[in-house]
């Protein structure tokens, strides 16, 4: 027994981790680039998964085109939302987080107008259970996984490789000195917001599948988000990465031979942890304290 | 310094606000009344915090710490409400003072991200503490409070006129000496730690002395409020002091405006009993709330207070100048 449970922590501290990795990169991109502390970031993922499920259910389409369709036209919102809600309050940092806070509520809320208070479940794509010596693992899950660390990979490509990557690092590092290299900022800032809340709809429709949705359903991954960001330093694509690794791990080595109670505040008590001993977060070299 | 008219004006407003549940005694608007009061000690304690640059997202676990030391001292110690309002206060204060040393050196809006983690600790601790929180369900049958004025002679007070003559008490005072902390040199020196904290630390003020102050105190009258709250309704929750609920504060400040105390009591008196009139459009209520955020924010940054500020300009530029200087 004892062999059999240590690799099986692991793996669900795995699983639970892509997911916080997730929802933590768009989040710490858009506050590296626009310097928005996206609150709103948990109800993009939620209308992830709901346009998912409407997708499937109301227009028969397959789960994979429907995530297509759902991170799609969430990015566009997105990229209209920066467009006109945030454009405004660019540089100021107090004023477009309430604005962010603002629409949060407004999201959730037509949510609520839209899907109901009511627990509802996408359809399951996949199902088997996968045998791998003496363990078991749900293939649902291992898909989750799988398509978790292709949206990763293609993330960490988008940012290394294309041109778009590169100017929204760099603008990222210094705004400034990327206005003078002549990159158009009204054109990069509303991009990076999409491909941000973008990411968080990705997240959503990919982890979908394993949880019930109802318009709340944002906020647990939105806190877990502000945890790992916290704990790799704010802005860190890095950070975020491991972070969210080390969270979903250490939360699950905790539910399993603590509580389900305990792994919840564990979060927090890293985050007051950090804050004692390492106030740039783990790998962060922002500067959270002056 | 207030001019003597307006210190006039608003000690009449105040003794008017005593007649309130004699000139219109009616159960439900009390209600609203009382929530509203609530609010105002609420909003205006967290506006202190903001004055001194601070965003906090914290504000409502300090309620619920208020609420749960005052339901738990009442029910478990034995203690009189007189004894337990301020005791609520203080173990708001104290907690304020420990997590304070440790959050506030953090700087904007990892400060406003720590605040908000910190709430979720606190709401958590009550979730998952059955004994003596009692978890998720909260405490029930918290008793009406009981005063104590001269010894054989003890009020219960449960009907919603008395209790509206508590709340009215304890926000009053509230809005006096926070009003007070204002005029005074504190004030200034919060509104400079806002403005210019480097200048401010040049001119001598000690800044995070400034700042500990007002999250100190804004812990004590964030506590006290919950044990007004606690013992009003009788019931409290891990579910009545979320994150939401801090959220409210921050658009209570925003939409009346940021600048003083009138802000928060506006906006309290404008979105508090809000609801009430959109009782046949619920779905709505919450998205309206959202909006109206957004486009104060977008259209009037200063609040309502800013567009009454311009609108008492406006009428006084239109009176010829001997009036306008008195």
């Amino acid at each position: 027994m004892g062999d059999t449970l240590l690799p099986q922590v692991i793996i669900n501290g795995v699983t639970l981790g892509t997911n916080y990795v997730l929802m933590a990169l768009g989040f710490t991109m858009i506050f590296g680039v626009l310097r928005i502390v996206n609150f709103a970031h948990g109800e993009f993922y939620m209308l992830g998964a709901f346009f998912v499920l409407t997708a499937i259910v109301k227009f028969q389409v397959s789960y994979f085109l429907a995530v297509v369709i759902a991170v799609i036209s969430i990015g566009l919102l997105g990229f209209l939302a920066e467009e006109v809600i945030f454009r405004k309050f660019r540089d100021k940092e107090l004023e477009g987080m309430i604005v962010a806070l603002g629409l949060s509520i407004l999201m959730q809320n037509l949510g609520l107008v839209a899907w109901g208070p009511y627990d509802l479940s996408i359809p399951p794509v996949f199902s088997g259970v996968l045998k791998i010596g003496s363990m078991f693992y749900p293939v649902e899950r291992l898909m989750v996984v799988l398509l978790s660390f292709l949206l990763m990979a293609g993330f960490y490509l988008f940012l290394k490789k294309t041109k778009l990557g590169l100017a929204i690092q760099a603008i990222a590092q210094d705004t400034e000195i990327a206005r003078v290299q002549g990159m158009r900022i009204n054109r990069l800032y509303p991009l990076a917001f999409a491909i941000g809340t973008g990411l968080a709809a990705a997240a959503g429709s990919v982890i979908g599948p394993l949880f019930q949705l109802n318009p709340w359903m944002g906020i647990m991954p939105q806190v877990k988000a502000f945890i790992v960001v916290i704990l790799g330093g704010i802005g860190s694509v890095p950070g975020a990465f491991l972070g969210g690794l080390i969270l979903g791990v250490a939360e699950s080595f905790v539910s399993t031979y603590a509580s389900k109670a305990m792994a919840d505040m564990l979060g927090f008590i890293i985050v007051i942890g950090i804050l004692l001993f390492r106030p740039s977060g783990l790998f962060g070299h922002s500067h959270m304290t002056r | 310094m207030i001019p003597q008219g307006k210190t006039y004006a608003i000690l009449a407003l105040s003794i008017f606000l005593f007649f309130i549940p004699i000139l219109w005694p009616d159960e439900f608007y009390l209600n609203v009344i009382i929530s509203t009061y609530l609010q105002i000690i609420l909003a205006v304690s967290l506006n202190m915090i903001i004055k001194t640059g601070k965003l906090s997202i914290a504000h409502a676990a300090f309620m619920g710490i208020g609420g749960y030391t005052s339901a738990l001292a009442v029910m478990r110690l034995g203690l009189p409400y007189l004894l337990a309002l301020p005791l609520s206060g203080l173990m708001g204060a104290c907690i304020a003072i420990l997590v304070g040393r440790l959050l506030l050196k953090l700087q904007g809006v990892y400060f406003v991200l720590v605040t908000f983690a910190f709430g979720e600790v606190i709401r958590l601790f009550f979730v998952n503490l059955v004994e003596p929180f009692g978890g998720p369900t909260g405490i029930i049958n918290i008793p009406p409070p009981k005063i104590t004025v001269f010894p054989g002679t003890t009020f219960t007070i449960l009907s919603k006129v008395s209790y509206y003559y508590l709340v009215l008490l304890v926000m009053l005072i509230t809005l006096f000496l926070i009003q007070r902390i204002y005029q005074s040199s504190i004030g200034k020196a919060m509104d400079c730690t806002r403005e210019t904290e480097h200048l401010a630390e040049f001119t001598g003020i000690n800044t995070f002395q400034q700042k500990m102050f007002a999250f100190a105190a804004g812990g004590f009258f964030a506590g006290l409020a919950g044990s007004l709250f606690a013992h009003y309704y009788r019931y409290i929750s891990p579910e009545s002091f979320t994150f939401w609920e801090s959220v409210n504060l921050i658009v209570i400040n925003v939409v009346g405006g940021m600048g003083g105390i009138t802000g928060p009591i506006l906006g309290s008196i404008f979105l508090v009993p809000l609801p009430e009139f959109l009782r046949g459009f619920v779905e709505y209520q919450r998205v309206l709330y959202g909006l109206i955020l957004i486009l104060t924010l977008w259209f009037m940054p200063a609040g309502m207070l800013g567009v009454l500020n311009k609108i008492l300009d406006w009428m006084k530029a239109r009176k010829p100048r001997k009036e306008a200087s008195t």
